[in-house]
């Protein structure tokens, strides 16, 4: 639990560095006031924070807190020392490219310790509240409170933005079948089944097996298809054996393709390509390419499901993991991906 | 001499020493690729941050990579200490003409017998993804092949899985094999190394 520490006096400005870490949530009325800040997000109904990300279909309203405490019920919001004049909640959105529109205020007006929020776009947004007491104000971000257990590529590489104290988001959905596709995903978080070096039972009666190959986009195939209101067909043909869609038809954009029976995007009947510049939803396919470093001409791609955070569900060389990300992160992943979406 | 004396003597040959193992002098943009980046981990490991107009730090990296190979290796214990680090030099030089990568990959027989890359980083040498896969298997009756490949065998005494790959390069049998993946794939087989 991290407290925030107000001078009862009034000040000038923002004291954050005075912020400090509590063992347990404790309230003291001192010459200064030290406020037990955690801000905590929930769907409405459910009986905690999810550990596996808040992500809700448009429609469904989310609780938001500055205290764990304030939605379970282990503090009353009338002994919480905060008016709700002095609290605003603000969000602001992922775009395509991995940036973000500037923050944005829910309501006009503060909304106070405790917010709920009926959800009406779909996206996947960032939250922060803005406390404001005699006359200084602190931002407090809505933080991951673990580190991610599956932040790390096959080589044990972990990305930081996944690490405790980073900011957290919540993911909105338009549909459901984008909450089915990402569960059946994440079900499968650790799972070694679509490591390159192995080989899947056939995909269909006398199918491929895919031994020595890379297997994202197959990961991506069949994660759709059991979800079972987001079918994919196998759209593709070569040397008489029927395949899913290649990470080029996910990606369906430009480029030079270096294998010619691969050079054009096919078209995945159900499925609709958004390109870049489109705000992301949980759910969405993603890919992007890859390119030789010399000739500049794309050689395979890589392909993955969009988590509530931006993450790729992806099936990595060994691991089936969440280690790229859409936002730009030093781990490389901010070439320009493309989102597909299942039409209905 | 006095003590002091031969301290500071013995500073300036540390010094010495030390300055020959980083003659090579990075530009501060392949140095910051080699600190910060690492393969990705999806099909064929590809280098980070390359693009199509060839702008990327990754496309710059192999550039340099290429230009100047042999000083990198021969400078890899200073440069790119870390596994992950000679990797991305080991994918770079894989887009080298072959007789040059055949010379790099016996670099890198040298630098596992020195102790500065480990026998993993070498294995994964060996098992070139592009453009090179399969050229040591197409090219078995090469002279220099079978040097290298050999070389290679006596490096992996203990190593069965790669000891049979080994095997199967100098017998010819995974020529065939390579052959196939390369039809079954349409992808442009390596090509047959000109007579030296």
């Amino acid at each position: 639990m991290v407290c925030a520490r107000f001078d009862v006096a009034p000040r000038e400005k923002t004291r954050r560095s005075q912020r400090r870490t509590r063992s347990k949530i404790k309230i003291e009325h001192t010459s200064e006031m030290l406020l037990p800040v955690q801000v905590t997000l929930q769907k409405q109904g459910a009986s905690a924070p999810p550990t596996t990300g808040v992500l809700v279909k448009t429609g469904d309203t989310i609780q938001m807190a500055l205290n764990p405490g304030l939605l379970n019920g282990t503090i009353p919001l009338t002994s919480y020392p905060l008016q709700t004049s002095q609290v605003n909640w603000q969000y602001r959105e992922m775009n395509g490219d991995g940036t973000f529109t500037a923050w944005t205020n829910f309501q006009a007006t503060p909304e106070g310790p405790e917010y709920n929020y009926s959800t009406t776009v779909g996206g996947i947004y960032q939250v922060q509240a803005i406390i404001t007491v005699n006359g200084a104000s602190e931002t407090w971000q809505y933080n991951r409170q673990q580190d991610d257990p599956y932040g790390s590529d096959s080589d044990g590489n972990f990305n930081p933005i996944y690490a405790k104290g980073q900011p957290d988001y919540f993911g909105v959905v338009d549909s459901q079948w984008q909450i089915d596709v990402r569960n059946q995903a994440r079900a499968l978080l650790g799972s070694s089944a679509y490591s390159e070096a192995g080989s899947l039972p056939p995909i269909y009666s006398g199918g491929p097996t895919f031994a020595g190959d890379d297997k994202c986009n197959v990961f991506v195939y069949q994660m759709c298809n059991a979800a079972g209101d987001a079918p994919v067909g196998l759209i593709r043909s070569h040397k008489g054996v029927s395949l899913p869609p290649l990470t080029i038809d996910w990606f369906d954009g430009p480029g030079a393709w270096l294998l010619p029976w691969v050079a054009t995007p096919l078209p995945i009947p159900g499925w609709a390509s958004l390109g870049q510049p489109h705000w992301p939803e949980p759910g969405y396919v993603v890919s992007r390419p890859a390119y030789n470093p010399v000739t500049g001409q794309i050689t395979g791609g890589h392909a993955g499901i969009l988590d509530y955070d931006g993450a790729w569900i992806n099936a990595g060389s060994v691991t089936v993991n969440r280690y790229p990300n859409i936002t730009p992160s030093g781990n490389s992943y901010n070439n320009p991906e493309h989102c597909t979406y299942h039409t209905p | 001499m006095s003590f002091k004396n031969i301290l500071v003597l013995t500073a300036c040959v540390a010094l010495l020493t030390s300055h020959s193992a980083i003659a090579l002098d990075l530009p501060s943009s392949v140095k910051t690729y080699l600190q910060t980046k690492h393969l990705l981990d999806e099909s064929g490991r590809p280098l980070p941050d390359c693009n199509a107009t060839l702008t990327g730090s990754g496309n710059v990296f192999v550039q340099y990579v290429l230009s100047n190979w042999s000083a990198m290796l021969d400078n890899l214990a200073a440069i790119a200490p870390a596994p992950q680090q000679q990797k991305l030099v080991i994918r770079a030089i894989e887009y080298l003409p072959p007789r040059d990568y055949l010379k790099a990959l016996n670099k890198l027989c040298d630098l596992n017998a020195a102790g500065v890359v480990k026998s993993e980083t070498l294995e994964f040498a060996v098992k070139a993804r592009s453009p090179e896969n399969g050229l040591l298997s197409k090219n078995y009756q090469d002279t220099q092949v079978i040097q290298l490949v050999q070389r290679l065998q006596a490096l992996f005494p203990k190593d069965s899985k790669i000891q049979g790959l080994l095997g199967d390069i100098l017998s010819g049998k995974q020529k065939a094999v390579d052959q196939k993946k390369a039809d079954d794939e349409d992808v442009t087989a390596p090509v047959t190394l000109p007579a030296q």
